[in-house]
């Protein structure tokens, strides 16, 4: 046993000695320096996953620090279609208003005249996408049924939405509608296991005045 | 010799995979430079005069945070963007200079959060490749130099890493993913489909169910696989098929070229210098990286 032991000693310090000939000496600081930097590489990537997985149960402390380093310069997210493929999308319209005449619906997606560019529609259904988170959480009937949109006509994503269709028709027609009114069309997908045809939902939202003080 | 300096050794005395670095930087500039001119055409819709998104956050000023700038005074935006634009095809030609380097990660957040909904998660994941590359040093000569560079390089492999593992690991906690139909109701979303091609596909049930699982396990098993020599091959290649697919199919090329361009980490050394050497020979411009390689 005595011998095997020290064979084993001997191997090992063989091979020290070997890599230790074959690295020449480094500065005594460069330990503290990979210490360091290991040190900041966990607590950027414990940050990262801490913000990134909100759904997780992290401690209240852990998430609002983990979202103050995060933000803004290392934001991220990556749950595109997580958990689920959303089984609805949507296409918004707006109309609107000059000298009391009410346009057609128009499409907010695209602006041929301008620029084919298929950015453009992206953008335009990610501020759609966001009307419509708000839509799920503030939209809701009063006791005779009917909807209200009072929460929702408050909120950033519906000014996002108003602004962009305004900015369009700027840019399309040249001049600002005394008054615009968007419509917001909820297509459900057809479920996987029938052949029922996608449904389609209308929602209107109240007239937007642009040229009166709101 | 303790444990401590022999990885501090190991971390310090040699850049690891140097051409893999260099090719993964070159890589991911060009990649920048290219989806910069993707936006030129329409560069005034969205952070010019006839800018249509709205400013994102409006309390949040440059005094908060620096990030903000942009989104706060509009007027600047579009010159941020020509800044960000120079930047990057300044560090085409002088990859090791910091300042150009700076530059593409500082306009390029805040041209991000000018214009938020212009962006899919391809921005964000190059945006942190452009602040992890601020500290790659392919060509280091000083120890500690090399190892911040290694460090960071190491970042970058955990962050695509990362990327995978929690896109994966969010699926498993849905029911169309684990029921096989989600890439049935994807097809059936109108922006993220081309219509003869979802069409016909939506009637192959047993095809999309295909897609699905091999969607979800090369997404699980990306953790696991690029780190086993035997199957990263498979899987990086297997990644780019899924990828393009994704970029064609679903029209997000930039998604799609970008985590292709993100595969070049996993790159042998040997590979990434065969294939600079290659694209020296090609591009007009190539001699000095030529050189530079062949050194």
């Amino acid at each position: 046993m005595p011998i095997k032991t020290n064979a084993r000693y001997f191997a090992t310090f063989h091979r020290a000695s070997k890599f230790m000939a074959s690295h020449p000496k480094i500065p005594f600081y460069l330990t503290w320096v990979f210490t360091a930097a290991v040190v900041v590489i966990i607590h950027h990537f414990a940050c990262t996953l801490v913000y990134s997985t909100p759904d997780l149960n992290w401690p209240r402390t852990a998430r609002d620090y983990a979202e103050r380093y995060s933000v803004p310069f290392f934001h991220q997210g990556w749950k595109l279609f997580a958990p689920d493929v959303p089984n609805l999308h949507y296409a918004v319209f707006y109309r609107f208003s000059e000298d009391g005449q009410w346009s057609v619906w128009e499409d907010t997606d695209e602006m041929p005249a301008v620029s084919r560019h298929h950015r453009i529609g992206y953008m335009s259904r990610k501020l759609q996408m966001y009307l419509a988170s708000d839509m799920r959480k503030n939209l809701y009937t009063d006791s005779m049924g009917v909807l209200q949109y009072d929460r929702i006509v408050i909120a950033k994503p519906y000014y996002r939405m108003v602004y962009w269709v305004v900015r369009r028709h700027e840019i399309l027609h040249g001049i600002r509608p005394d008054s615009v009114q968007l419509r917001m069309d909820v297509i459900f997908s057809q479920p996987f296991d029938s052949r029922a045809k996608p449904e389609t939902q209308a929602f209107e939202f109240p007239v937007y005045l642009l040229n009166e003080a709101r | 010799m303790n444990g401590l300096t022999r990885i501090t050794h190991y971390f310090a005395l040699n850049v690891h995979a140097p051409d893999t670095q260099q090719l993964f930087m070159r890589g991911s500039y060009l990649f920048l430079l290219l989806n910069a001119l993707y936006f030129f055409p329409i560069r005034g819709l969205m952070w010019g005069e006839y800018a249509m998104i709205m400013p994102w956050n409006p309390g949040a000023s440059p005094d908060l945070n620096l990030a903000y700038l942009l989104d706060h005074r509009r007027s600047w935006a579009i010159a941020g963007y020509y800044v960000y634009l120079g930047s990057l095809l300044l560090v085409q030609f002088r990859l090791r200079w910091v300042l150009p380097r700076m530059l593409v990660f500082l306009t390029g957040v805040m041209l991000y959060y000018a214009c938020i909904p212009a962006f899919n998660a391809a921005m964000l994941l190059f945006n942190l490749f452009a602040f992890y590359m601020l500290f790659m040093a392919p060509h280091a000569e000083h120890p500690v130099r090399r190892m911040v560079g290694n460090f960071a390089f190491l970042a970058c492999k955990i962050q695509v890493v990362m990327v995978y593992a929690l896109a994966g690991g969010y699926k498993l906690s849905g029911d169309t993913w684990l029921e096989g139909s989600s890439i049935f109701y994807a097809l059936q979303l109108d922006h993220y489909t081309s219509g003869w091609m979802a069409d016909w596909l939506i009637e192959q049930r047993v095809l999309l169910v295909f897609f699905n699982y091999f969607g979800l396990i090369y997404q699980l098993g990306f953790p696991i696989a690029v780190f086993v020599k035997r199957l990263r091959g498979t899987w990086l290649v297997l990644g780019c098929v899924f990828h393009a697919s994704i970029a064609i199919g679903m029209h997000l090329p930039d998604f799609g070229l970008g985590m292709m361009v993100a595969y070049l980490l996993f790159v042998s050394n040997t590979r990434s210098a065969a294939w600079l050497l290659k694209a020296a020979t090609i591009l007009p411009l190539g001699r000095k990286l030529k050189n530079k390689v062949l050194e």
